[in-house]
C-alpha cells in the first residue's frame, strides 16, 4: 500500500491573516493595560483628593479652633497655630489656581499641593485627574464646592488678621460669633465636597471596573473566537488534504497505465498497482527495488547516465512528454511502452514520476498496417506481372497460330494433305497452350481475389443457347447431338460472362469425353435457386475418381486420347467461378451411364 | 474498281505486323505500317487513313495515349481505331475502350475473319 503526501501541511511563513490577528490581540492587550493603568492611577488620584480633603478639613478645623482660642486668650502661639493650619486650604487653593492657568504652572501646582500636606507620590496623579476630569459631573461639583470655600477661607483669614490688629480683648472676643458662623458654613461644604468626590471616585471606579470587565471579556471572546476559527481552518485544511489524498490515491491506484516514482539514485519509491500487473510483479513488491528490474539490459546504463547528466546540468536529452521504449516483464519479455516523465520535489528531494502506457496493440496494429501495405504492393506487382505475362505469352502465339492457319488454309501457297494434317497439330497445340494461359490467368485472378462479379439481369435460356451455338460445330464433328431442355425464357440476375464460361467448360467437357449419343443442357428454378445440369451419355466417371474431379490437372489417366484436349483446369476453374457467385457444382452418375454435372445458384443482388 | 481501303497498322512486333499485313493485303487492303504511337500520329496527320489498327503496349508512345490524342484531334477523331492487343484481361480491354478505341480485336487474331472484322468498320 503506497503512502504519500502530496502537499506540505505547514507553510514556512505565517499567513497575513494570522499576522493581522496577532496585531489585533496586541493592540487590545495594550488598550486593556492602558485602561487598567488609567483606572488605577485615576482611583489613586481620587483617593488622594479624598485624603487631601481630610487634611484640608482637619486643618480648617484646627485653624478655626486655634483662632477661637486666640480670640479668647490673645495667645500669640495660638495665632501661629492658626496661621500654620490655614496655610493648608490656602495652598490647595493656590495649587488649583495654578492648574487652571495651564501646564506651564505645574511646578507651582505641585508646590501648592505639597504645602497642602498631600503626599508627594500622589501629586502628579492629582494634577492629571484635575486636568482630565474636572469638567466631569460630580468632579465638577466637587471643584465648584472647593471654589465656593475660597471666599469663606479668605474671610476667616481676613477676620484673624483683623482680630490681631485689635488692641482690646473684648473687641477680639466679639469676633468669635462671626468665626463660628464661618465655620458653621464651611463644615457642610466640606461634607458635600467629600460626598461629591467620593461619589465621583466610586462612579469612576464602577465605570472603570465595567470597562475592564467588558474589555477583558471582549479580549477573551476575540481570543477564543480566533482560536476556534484557526482550529476550524486547520480542520478544513486537514480534511481538504484527506480529500486530495483520497482523490490522488484513487487516480494512482485505478490508473490503467503503470506509474512509478523513482529517486535520483533510480531506486523505486512508489509503484502503482497497474505497473505491477503490467510487468508481472507481485502486488506491492516493486517499492525499494532498483528501476533496473523494469528495464531491458540495454537501457540500464543509458538511463543511469542520462539521469546523472540531468541531475548535474538539468539537461533533458529525451522528450519527456513521450518516449517509446521497452519495459522488462518479470517473465523476461520486453514490452513496447510509451513513457512520460516528470520531475517534482518532495521535502527538498528531487523525485521522478514516470507513466508507462502499454503500446503492444498499437505496435501490432502498426506492424499489421505495414504488412498490409507490403501485401498491397506485392499484390499490385503481381497484378502487373500477370498483365505482362498475358501479353508476353500471347504475342508469340499470335504469330504461331496466325502463320499456321495461313499455311494450313493454303493462303500462302499449295500444301500437301500430310502437311495440312501436321499443321493442324501445330494449330491445336497452340490453341491448347492459349487455353492453358487463359485458364491460369483466370485462376490466378480468382485466387488473388481480383476477379469481380458484375451482376445484371439476364436470360439463362439465351446464355445456354449462345453456348450451344458455339459448341454445336464441335459436337457435330464428333457425331453428337446437343440439346437444350428449358423454358423459352428464364430470367435471372447474375454475371453473364462467368455463367457462360462455366457452361462452356461443362458442355465442352461433355462433348470431348463422349463417343456417342447426346449432350443435354437443362435449366429450371427450384424455389429461389437456379438449377442447371449438363448430361452426357459418355463412359461416366468411375467411383474412385469422383473425389478428384474438381481438383486441378486431375484428368483421368488412361481414358484420355490426344483428341480429348482440355487444360485439366476446366472443372476446377468452374468450381472456383461458382464459388465467387455463391453457387455450387456437383457430379452425379446419369441414368443409363454417362455423367451429369449439376450447378446450383442463388440470385445475386 | 474502287480505291483500296487504307489501313494504318501500328505494331511494334515485326512478325505480328508481317502477319497482319499479309492477311490484309491478300484481301486487297493498302497497309501502312509504323512501329509506335508517335509515328502513328505523324503518319495519320500526313495522310488520313480509313482505319487504324492499334497495338496497345508499345515503346515511345503507347496505344492508349496515341488513341487519346487521335480522338482529341478534330481532323482525325472520326477515323475508327481498332485495338489489337494480346491482353485478355477484361480491365485492359475496358481501358482500351476508355482511351477511345472503337473496338477490341483479341490476339491471337483469326486470319480467316480479320479482314471482314475490319471492313465492318470502314464505311
Amino acid at each position: 500500500m503506497v503512502n504519500f503526501t502530496l502537499a506540505s501541511t505547514s507553510p514556512p511563513v505565517l499567513p497575513r491573516s494570522a499576522r493581522r490577528v496577532a496585531w489585533l490581540l496586541l493592540v487590545m492587550a495594550a488598550l486593556l493595560a492602558a485602561l487598567g493603568l488609567f483606572a488605577v492611577t485615576s482611583l489613586s488620584a481620587a483617593r488622594a483628593y479624598v485624603t487631601g480633603e481630610s487634611q484640608w478639613s482637619r486643618a480648617q478645623k484646627s485653624a478655626t479652633l486655634a483662632l477661637l482660642v486666640y480670640l479668647q486668650s490673645g495667645d500669640a502661639a495660638q495665632f501661629k497655630v492658626f496661621e500654620r493650619e490655614i496655610a493648608v486650604p490656602l495652598s490647595d487653593r493656590r495649587a488649583r489656581e495654578a492648574m487652571d492657568r495651564g501646564s506651564a504652572h505645574d511646578a507651582e501646582a505641585v508646590q501648592g499641593f505639597l504645602d497642602g500636606r498631600n503626599h508627594a507620590d500622589d501629586v502628579p496623579g492629582m494634577i492629571r485627574l484635575y486636568r482630565c476630569c474636572s469638567s466631569l459631573p460630580y468632579m465638577a461639583d466637587a471643584v465648584a464646592i472647593w471654589r465656593e470655600a475660597d471666599p469663606l477661607i479668605a474671610e476667616l483669614t481676613a477676620l484673624a488678621y483683623q482680630a490681631r490688629a485689635l488692641p482690646a480683648a473684648a473687641d477680639r472676643a466679639a469676633l468669635q460669633p462671626r468665626v463660628m458662623a464661618l465655620d458653621a458654613r464651611l463644615t457642610p461644604m466640606e461634607q458635600r465636597f467629600s460626598d461629591s468626590l467620593g461619589l465621583a471616585s466610586r462612579l469612576t471606579g464602577a465605570l472603570l471596573n465595567g470597562l475592564l470587565i467588558v474589555g477583558t471579556l471582549l479580549f477573551g471572546l476575540v481570543g477564543a473566537g480566533l482560536v476556534l476559527r484557526r482550529a476550524r481552518q486547520d480542520q478544513a485544511a486537514s480534511q481538504a488534504l484527506l480529500r486530495s489524498e483520497a482523490l490522488f490515491r484513487s487516480l494512482w491506484e485505478t490508473s490503467i497505465d503503470g506509474a512509478v516514482i523513482i529517486d535520483a539514485d533510480s531506486q523505486i519509491r512508489f509503484a502503482n498497482p497497474a505497473i505491477h500487473t503490467l510487468l508481472g510483479h507481485a502486488p506491492g513488491s516493486l517499492a525499494g527495488q532498483p528501476l533496473a528490474v523494469l528495464q531491458p539490459e540495454a537501457l540500464r546504463a543509458p538511463h543511469v547516465a542520462g539521469l546523472a547528466r540531468h541531475m548535474a546540468t538539468g539537461e533533458k536529452r529525451l522528450d519527456w512528454r513521450a518516449v517509446e521504449a521497452l519495459a522488462r516483464h518479470a517473465d523476461g519479455r520486453d514490452l513496447p511502452v510509451e513513457i512520460r516523465f516528470a520531475r517534482f520535489e518532495l521535502d527538498g528531494e528531487a523525485l521522478f514520476v514516470g507513466f508507462l502506457h502499454d503500446i503492444t496493440e498499437r505496435k501490432a496494429a502498426e506492424r499489421a498496417a505495414a504488412e498490409h501495405r507490403r501485401l498491397q504492393a506485392a499484390d499490385r506487382a503481381k497484378s502487373e506481372f500477370l498483365a505482362r505475362m498475358s501479353h508476353e505469352l500471347r504475342t508469340p502465339l499470335n504469330a504461331i497460330l496466325g502463320f499456321t492457319d495461313l499455311l494450313r488454309g493454303g493462303l500462302s501457297g499449295p500444301v500437301t494433305l500430310e502437311q495440312v494434317r501436321q499443321l493442324g497439330f501445330v494449330a491445336s497445340s497452340g490453341r491448347h497452350l492459349l487455353a492453358l494461359i487463359n485458364d491460369l490467368l483466370d485462376l490466378s485472378r480468382i485466387e488473388s481475389g481480383r476477379a469481380e462479379i458484375s451482376v445484371a439481369p439476364l436470360d439463362i435460356t439465351e446464355v445456354a443457347a449462345d453456348v450451344a451455338g458455339q459448341l454445336r460445330p464441335l459436337a457435330e464433328t464428333r457425331g453428337l447431338t446437343l440439346k437444350l431442355a428449358m423454358a423459352p425464357s428464364l430470367p435471372w440476375r447474375g454475371d453473364r460472362l462467368k455463367l457462360a464460361q462455366v457452361l462452356l467448360n461443362l458442355v465442352g467437357n461433355a462433348i470431348k469425353f463422349s463417343e456417342q449419343g447426346e449432350v443435354e443442357i437443362s435449366a429450371g428454378l427450384e424455389g429461389t435457386r437456379l438449377v442447371m445440369a449438363v448430361r452426357d451419355q459418355g463412359p461416366g466417371v468411375p467411383e474412385e475418381h469422383r473425389a478428384l474431379l474438381f481438383q486441378p490437372f486431375s484428368q483421368l489417366e488412361g481414358g484420355v486420347t490426344q483428341t480429348q484436349q482440355g487444360t485439366g483446369l476446366g472443372l476446377y476453374l468452374s468450381a472456383q467461378l461458382l464459388g465467387l457467385m455463391k453457387g455450387s457444382i456437383r457430379h452425379e452418375a446419369a441414368d443409363g451411364g454417362g455423367s451429369r454435372f449439376v450447378v446450383e445458384l442463388e440470385a445475386l443482388e | 474498281m474502287t480505291r483500296p481501303v487504307h489501313a494504318l497498322l501500328v505494331e511494334d512486333n515485326d512478325l505480328n505486323a508481317y502477319l497482319a499485313r499479309y492477311v490484309l493485303e491478300a484481301d486487297g487492303f493498302e497497309v501502312e505500317w509504323v512501329v509506335n504511337g508517335q509515328l502513328a500520329l505523324e503518319a495519320a496527320a500526313a495522310r488520313r487513313p480509313d482505319v487504324i489498327l492499334m497495338d496497345m503496349r508499345m515503346p515511345v508512345l503507347d496505344g492508349y495515349e496515341a488513341t487519346r490524342r487521335l480522338k482529341a484531334d478534330p481532323a482525325l477523331c472520326d477515323v475508327p481505331v481498332l485495338a489489337m492487343s494480346a491482353q485478355a484481361l477484361p480491365e485492359e480491354k475496358t481501358r482500351a475502350l476508355a482511351a477511345g478505341c472503337d473496338a477490341h480485336i483479341d490476339k491471337p487474331i483469326d486470319v480467316t475473319t480479320l479482314a471482314a472484322q475490319i471492313r465492318a468498320w470502314v464505311a
